[in-house]
């Protein structure tokens, strides 16, 4: 018995380590002392890589591979010039962040220690990032975060951009258009819906003040999106939106298929409003509830001409995408720039990059838009335009109706 | 902002709604409670994997949907399917709880009272990241609403009281097995053997029951219970993710405690409460209280009756 026991407990650590082997390949490329090398240079790279919110951050790593796959061979990419001369990029560090801020700023420990790092691709979380942020603002190290989206972050963090704007953005035109178009008007009930995290609180925080300042009155409640450690359950809020008249409910949580159940769930307990979600719902085999509006930094990557060849190649390598990372395709897009301008005389430092990310930009991108680091409400760190208001029709495809 | 500091009463038809909400969940935590329940009568063991053997439960689940055609084109009749998918998990489940039995508990057994608990945290975090490596992290959906173009949602009313075909469904499905349960524990020889085990172990093992059967046909049952649960889950809140079954877990745990640990009524009951608290607090004061609510209705238990609501008069123990 007690054989079987141990070869039992022998076989379950070999399964382990054999599994930990697969699915964590070798991320980690250390290279000898000395300063930071032009060939090829090298980045970090940190998302959710573990957790219940690892999808995000695997289909993060995966678009940022798909652009380093077309980068590195040479290929075109969407509003980069032909002639346009590259440094070849290489991850030399990928850090798990967990959506976790105490994890991020050891990961930002971690990308600042090795001397070959030059930016740090990261990070997926607004809550991550002003908890790792201030360790590479202490080192003087870019970082380009394709997700982070909270108002304050341009203030606060020194060496920090993004490629999408910042929440107040998608509020501001999910209010304006919905009270234009007479969707809600003043004297009406609304009900706003946050997921209990740093990105949807902010959000829910920016429509909510938007909306009582024209005069519409707000319920405000929270439900932790299923990414936590439970299934979410949005039947009492479906029903208290009812009972409250609400005549638009805004839920800015970050997991599309919880927007599509909130929804269902509204139409069963006989809610006749609006729904307005966010960017993190945008994901149109997820989320196709016929009516219901959501906001976007940049259109439907699925639907973007030009991003037909780089989703294709996403799609051989990985499948379906899960809509949340074309924007870090982008902001690598922006880093290689800025890696490659500094590279120009063969060598680099990661003062160099930071000077040379200010004047980065590109005509047109997998999303659809130009992008450049112009937007002086956001300190300059992030574009100006880019958010979309999107309707979902009767087919669930998603229709743009409105952008900023 | 209404909720919190403006408390609305509303009307009588919004309670009933509430109400029937918090049943359907109730009762999905009455099934996972009756697990916990049942193995702490015998072992004196929080099975912490209880809640991860209901996340399996609903994967397999999914994957019956999904060799069938899916929800929006079954290949065989919406009744056949459902038979289906909960044997495959009910079986499946069963499988996983003897497993883990066996390996993870039975070779603890007599050491100090530590060591199975952490080998049950070690078995949850095992099976949380082997769904995670075998299914991925990305959510999977059961997208029932699109089960016979939603049918499944659809209400009927009688008076105040509106009522979701799927909600109808969860309550009776639940009651059906507990009901099962109850009558395998009192009317059978193995609910027998079941019962004198949980009352005393070594007594019950001089009398020449094999222990180490009834041991794991309670796990098998408890699971088995668990895996219609993570069924059930499915199809009424579509998602499914790895690491869905930590938060039910909890729930269910604390039913379990507040009905009164080791009696199955108590579970049952247990279950209830918590489902209908959790609906109440949202609907009457705010969504951001359910979780303090839950988890405070378990420490004024604690602090007022230990043993729980039936846990005193057990009638009958597993």
């Amino acid at each position: 018995m007690k054989k079987a026991v141990v070869l039992a407990l022998v076989l379950v650590v070999a399964a382990g380590a054999t599994a930990a082997a697969v699915a964590q390949p070798n991320r980690v490329q250390r290279t000898a002392a000395g300063g930071p090398s032009c060939n090829p240079a090298g980045i970090g790279f940190a998302s959710v890589l573990s957790g219940p919110a690892a999808a995000l951050g695997i289909d993060q790593e995966h678009w940022a591979r798909v652009f380093l796959l077309y980068w590195n061979g040479g290929k075109p990419i969407v509003g980069l010039p032909k002639n346009f001369k590259r440094t070849k990029i290489k991850f030399r560090e990928v850090g798990d962040s967990q959506l976790n801020p105490q994890v991020a700023a050891t990961i930002g420990g971690q990308m600042v220690a090795n001397k070959q790092v030059l930016a740090l691709l990261g990070f997926v979380g607004s809550n991550e990032t002003l908890g790792g942020g201030p360790v590479l603002d202490r080192a003087g190290m870019l970082y380009i975060s394709s997700s982070a989206t909270r108002d304050d972050l341009g203030q606060k963090l020194k060496d920090f951009y993004r490629v999408v704007p910042a929440n107040i953005a998608q509020a501001t035109l999910a209010v304006t258009t919905l009270l234009k178009n007479g969707v809600i008007k003043k004297g009406d009930q609304a009900m706003v819906v946050d997921d209990a995290e740093a990105y949807a609180a902010n959000q829910a925080d920016d429509v909510q003040k938007l909306l009582e300042a024209a005069g519409i009155k707000v319920d405000r409640e929270s439900q932790p999106a299923s990414t936590s450690s439970a299934t979410a359950n949005f039947s009492a809020l479906a029903n208290k939106a009812v009972a409250i008249h609400a005549s638009v409910v805004f839920s800015p949580t970050q997991v599309a298929s919880d927007s599509q159940l909130f929804t269902e769930q509204l139409k069963g307990a006989g809610f006749h409003g609006a729904f307005v979600a966010a960017d993190g719902s945008f994901d149109s085999t997820n989320f196709k509830f016929p009516g219901a509006y959501l906001t976007y930094f940049g259109a439907d990557v699925n639907k973007v001409a030009v991003a037909k060849p780089y989703l294709a190649t996403f799609t051989k390598l990985y499948g379906q995408t899960l809509g949340f990372g074309p924007t870090t395709f982008t902001a690598l897009e922006m880093m290689s720039i800025a890696i490659s301008k500094s590279c120009a005389d063969g060598k680099t430092s990661r003062a160099e990059v930071l000077k040379d990310i200010k004047s980065a930009s590109i005509s047109n991108s997998i999303l659809g838009i130009p992008i450049a680091f112009n937007n002086a409400a956001d300190n300059n760190r992030g574009p100006k335009s880019g958010v979309t208001l999107f309707q979902i029709q009767s087919d669930g495809t998603y229709k743009p109706i409105a952008s900023s | 902002m209404h909720g919190v500091l403006g408390f609305q009463l509303y009307d009588w038809s919004y309670f009933f709604a509430q109400l029937v909400a918090g049943l359907t969940i109730g009762s999905l935590y009455a099934l996972l409670a009756l697990g916990y329940t049942m193995v702490y009568g015998i072992l004196k063991l929080l099975n912490f994997a209880h809640g991860d053997v209901y996340m399996l439960g609903a994967y397999m689940g999914y994957f019956v949907l999904t060799a069938l055609g899916g929800a929006a084109k079954p290949s065989v009749a919406v009744a056949v399917l459902f038979a289906l998918m909960f044997l495959a998990a009910m079986a499946g489940c069963s499988v996983i709880g003897v497993l883990i039995e066996r390996f993870a508990y039975r070779p603890l057994r007599r050491a100090p009272r530590i060591a199975p608990l952490i080998s049950a945290l070690g078995v949850s975090f095992f099976l949380q990241q082997t769904a995670v490596l075998l299914f991925g992290a990305i959510p999977k959906e059961y997208n029932t609403y699109s089960l016979r173009n939603g049918e499944l949602f659809n209400s009927f009313s009688i008076g105040n009281l509106r009522v979701q075909y799927a909600q109808l469904f969860v309550f009776v499905a639940a009651i059906v097995l507990m009901a099962a349960l109850t009558i395998l524990v009192r009317r059978t020889r193995v609910g027998k053997a079941m019962r004198a085990t949980s009352f005393d172990l070594e007594a019950a093992s001089m009398m020449g029951i094999n222990v180490d059967r009834v041991i794991a046909f309670t796990f098998l049952v408890g699971s088995a219970l668990a895996g219609a649960g993570g069924v059930m889950t499915g199809i009424v809140f579509q998602n499914i993710q790895p690491y869905m079954g930590f938060g039910a877990g909890l729930k269910a745990f604390t039913a379990a405690v507040v009905g009164g640990i080791g009696n199955i009524g108590g579970a049952m009951l247990g279950g209830l409460i918590i489902g209908v608290a959790e609906q109440l607090t949202t609907g009457y004061l705010s969504s951001a209280f359910q979780d303090l609510i839950v988890l405070s209705v378990l420490i004024v238990f604690m602090l007022f009756r230990p043993t729980g609501i039936l846990g005193s008069a057990a009638v009958q123990k597993v």
